[in-house]
C-alpha cells in the first residue's frame, strides 16, 4: 500500500492504518530500535509505541516522507528508553560506543555560556551536515542516526573498515570545531 | 552517565531533527523498502548487510573473491602434492635427484664425521641462500655463501656448516649438474646422508617430518645458560656484546647420532641492528682459509657495490664468505670485512659484514651482522 493510502487511513481514523503501517515499516522501525536498545523486547515495545504515536499525531500532521517520520519517532523513543536504562550504569553495545564517540564532539564549556536550545542545536547540526561531502555525511548519519556498526557501514558503501573509522574520526573533529566556532555550549 | 555523555546524548537527540533528504540520501529509502517488503519478522534481530546500498549482491557477482579462493586452493593443492612427492620414501632417489653423482659419497663422508649437517657449495658460486636469521647483509647482492672455504675450495670435503638457522631450515640452491663440494644437507629437510644410510641399513628412512608431513626444524630453542654449558662450543659464546645489544634467540642443533650439540646459533639485536654467531664443529677436515697477504681475496673495501659486478669471478667466493684462520685474525682483518658501503647503508648506518673464524680445536665461528669493527673484534677475544 502506498504512503498516501496509509495516510488516508490515518486521517479517516481507520485502524487498518496501523496494520498497514506495521506491514510496510515494521522491519525498518524495529531495526532502528534494536540497534539502539539491543534488546528484542524493548525494541518491540518502541516499535509498537511508534504506531501509537503516529496514530496520535496523524492528523493533524501529514508527513511527506512517512517512513522517515516513523523512523524518527522510533529513534526518539528508543533513545529515551536507552537513557532510562543507562542512567545509573554504563552499558554495552553500539549505542554506548556511538555516544562515547560523539562525546568527542562536545565543545569545551565556558561557565558563562548557557546551554543551546534543542531547536537551535538541530538547526546547527543540519547546517553542519549540509556542509559535508555526501559520503562523509552518509557515513556520519549511518553511524549516529541509525547507530549502525562500522562493518555494516563499510559494506553498505563499499569502503574499507579503516576508511569508515577515519571518515568518522575526522567528521567528529569537524563537528567539534564547528560547534566551538559557533560558540555552542551543550 | 557522565556529563560528557549527557551532552553527547543531546547531539544524538538533535540528530533526530536532521533534514529528511539527508536521511534519504544515506540509503534510508532502501532500508525501509527492503525491510518493509520483507516484513518485521524477517528482519528481527538481524542486521541486513547490503553492499553499496543497493541490495544484496548475487553470490556469483563476488567474482574476485571466488577467484582468489580458487587460486589459493589450487596453489595449496599443488604445493601439498609437490611436498608429498618430495618426502616420499624413494630410497636413494632424493640424493640422486638433488645433486650430482658425488652426493652419495659426500653424504657418507658427512655421516662419518659425527653427523654434522653440512652443506655443499657449488664451486665459485656460493648460491646457498640462508635463512631469515642471517639475511644477506654482507655482500648482499650475491647472497651468502656457505662455509666451504676460500679460494681453495676445490675439493675440500666438509667445510663447516653454512648459515643455517632454525625454523624451516635453509633452502639450498645447488644448480643441476653442478659439482657438490663436501657434504650436503639442509637444516630443515630430509638429510640425504641419513636417508642414504638408512637405506643401506635397511631401516626406515630418517625423516624430519611429523606424522602429518610437516617439516620439523632440527633446531631447538634453548637458554643461554644451556648454550654456555655445551661442551667445546659453549666456550665461544662472547661474554659481552656491544652496547645496546640484547639476546634475541638461542638455538641448538642436536646430533641425531649421539645427542651431542653440533651447532649453536645465537642472535642479538639492537633495534634494526643484529649480530648472529653460528658456532659449529668443523670436523676432521678444516675448511680452506684465505691468504691474508692477498687482500683482494677478502677485503670488501677494495670493491664497490654491487659486488657482483666489481669482484672478480676468481675471488667471488672468498670475498663473499671468507674463512680466516684464528692466528691470522686482527682488528685490521675485521675492518676489512665490516664496512659501510657507500650509498648502500641498508636499514641503519651501522657498518655490516660477515666472516668466519676457524680455531685450532676444530670450531668455527661465523659472524654476520652489524657493529663497528672494534665492537665486532671484541667478540673474538685473544687467546682461545
Amino acid at each position: 500500500m502506498r504512503d498516501t493510502q496509509i495516510l488516508d487511513l490515518y486521517w479517516t481514523r481507520d485502524e487498518q492504518a496501523i496494520v498497514e503501517t506495521q506491514r510496510s515499516y515494521g522491519g525498518y522501525c524495529y531495526s532502528i530500535a534494536f540497534r539502539i536498545l539491543q534488546v528484542r523486547e524493548d525494541a518491540d515495545e518502541c516499535t509498537n509505541d511508534t504506531w501509537l504515536r503516529a496514530w496520535n499525531c496523524i492528523p493533524p500532521k501529514r508527513p511527506s516522507r512517512l517512513a522517515l517520520f516513523l523512523g524518527t519517532i522510533t529513534r526518539n523513543l528508543s533513545l529515551d528508553r536507552w537513557k532510562g536504562r543507562h542512567t545509573m550504569k554504563r552499558g554495552k553495545g553500539e549505542m554506548t560506543l556511538a555516544l562515547d564517540e560523539l562525546a568527542e564532539c562536545v565543545p569545551d564549556k565556558h561557565s558563562t555560556e548557557e546551554a543551546v536550545e534543542a531547536a537551535e542545536l538541530e538547526r546547527l547540526l543540519n547546517a553542519f551536515l549540509h556542509s559535508l561531502p555526501e559520503r562523509e555525511c552518509n557515513v556520519f548519519l549511518r553511524r549516529y542516526w541509525y547507530v549502525e556498526e562500522y562493518g555494516s557501514i563499510a559494506e553498505r558503501y563499499g569502503l574499507k573498515l579503516n576508511t569508515v573509522k577515519t571518515i568518522l574520526h575526522r567528521t567528529r573533529g569537524k563537528l567539534r570545531d564547528y560547534l566551538e566556532r559557533e560558540g555552542i555550549a551543550l | 552517565m557522565s556529563d560528557r555523555n549527557k551532552e553527547a546524548m543531546r547531539i544524538m537527540e538533535a540528530l533526530s531533527g536532521v533534514d529528511l533528504e539527508l536521511l534519504e540520501r544515506c540509503g534510508a529509502k532502501e532500508d525501509w523498502e527492503f525491510q518493509g517488503q520483507e516484513g518485521k519478522d524477517h528482519t528481527r534481530g538481524k542486521q541486513k548487510r547490503r553492499a553499496g546500498g543497493k541490495g544484496r549482491k548475487p553470490i556469483w557477482q563476488y567474482g574476485r573473491a571466488w577467484a582468489a579462493c580458487i587460486a589459493l586452493l589450487m596453489v595449496g593443492a599443488v604445493s601439498w602434492g609437490a611436498f608429498r612427492f618430495v618426502t616420499m620414501p624413494h630410497g636413494s632417489s632424493w640424493s640422486d635427484s638433488k645433486a650430482g653423482g658425488t652426493a652419495d659419497g659426500a653424504a657418507q663422508e658427512a655421516l662419518t664425521e659425527g653427523g654434522v649437517m653440512e652443506e655443499g657449495l657449488e664451486a665459485g658460486r656460493g648460491n646457498v641462500s640462508e635463512d631469515v636469521a642471517m639475511p644477506g647483509e654482507g655482500p648482499g647482492d650475491m647472497g651468502q655463501g656457505s662455509q666451504e672455504g676460500g679460494v681453495n675450495a676445490g675439493e675440500s670435503g666438509n667445510g663447516s656448516a653454512g648459515g643455517q638457522a632454525g625454523g624451516n631450515g635453509v633452502t639450498q640452491d645447488t644448480e643441476a649438474g653442478s659439482k657438490v663440494e663436501g657434504g650436503q644437507g639442509s637444516a630443515g629437510g630430509v638429510s640425504p646422508g641419513a636417508g642414504t644410510q638408512a637405506v643401506e641399513d635397511g631401516r626406515q628412512e630418517e625423516d624430519f617430518t611429523t606424522d602429518r608431513g610437516t617439516p620439523v626444524s632440527p633446531y631447538q630453542e634453548i637458554t643461554k645458560e644451556q648454550a654456555l654449558s655445551v661442551e667445546v662450543l659453549g666456550a665461544y659464546i662472547p661474554s659481552q656484546l656491544p652496547a645496546g645489544y640484547g639476546l634475541e634467540s638461542v638455538k641448538a642443533k642436536i646430533s641425531q647420532e649421539d645427542g651431542s650439540t653440533d651447532i649453536l646459533l645465537l642472535t642479538w639485536t639492537r633495534g634494526m641492528d643484529y649480530i648472529t654467531l653460528y658456532i659449529s664443529k668443523t670436523g676432521t677436515t678444516q675448511p680452506a682459509t684465505v691468504d691474508v697477504d692477498r687482500p683482494e681475496t677478502y677485503d670488501l673495501r677494495l670493491y664497490g657495490i654491487p659486488y657482483g659486478e666489481t669482484v672478480p669471478e676468481a675471488y667471488r667466493e672468498s670475498v663473499m664468505d671468507p674463512v680466516f684462520a684464528w692466528e691470522d685474525m686482527s682488528l685490521e682483518i675485521v675492518e676489512s670485512r665490516v664496512v659501510s658501503p657507500e650509498g648502500d647503508a641498508g636499514d641503519t648506518d651501522t657498518p655490516r659484514g660477515n666472516f668466519t673464524v676457524v680455531y685450532p680445536d676444530g670450531v668455527s665461528v661465523r659472524f654476520t651482522g652489524r657493529g663497528t669493527p672494534e665492537e665486532i673484534w671484541a667478540l673474538f677475544p685473544v687467546g682461545r
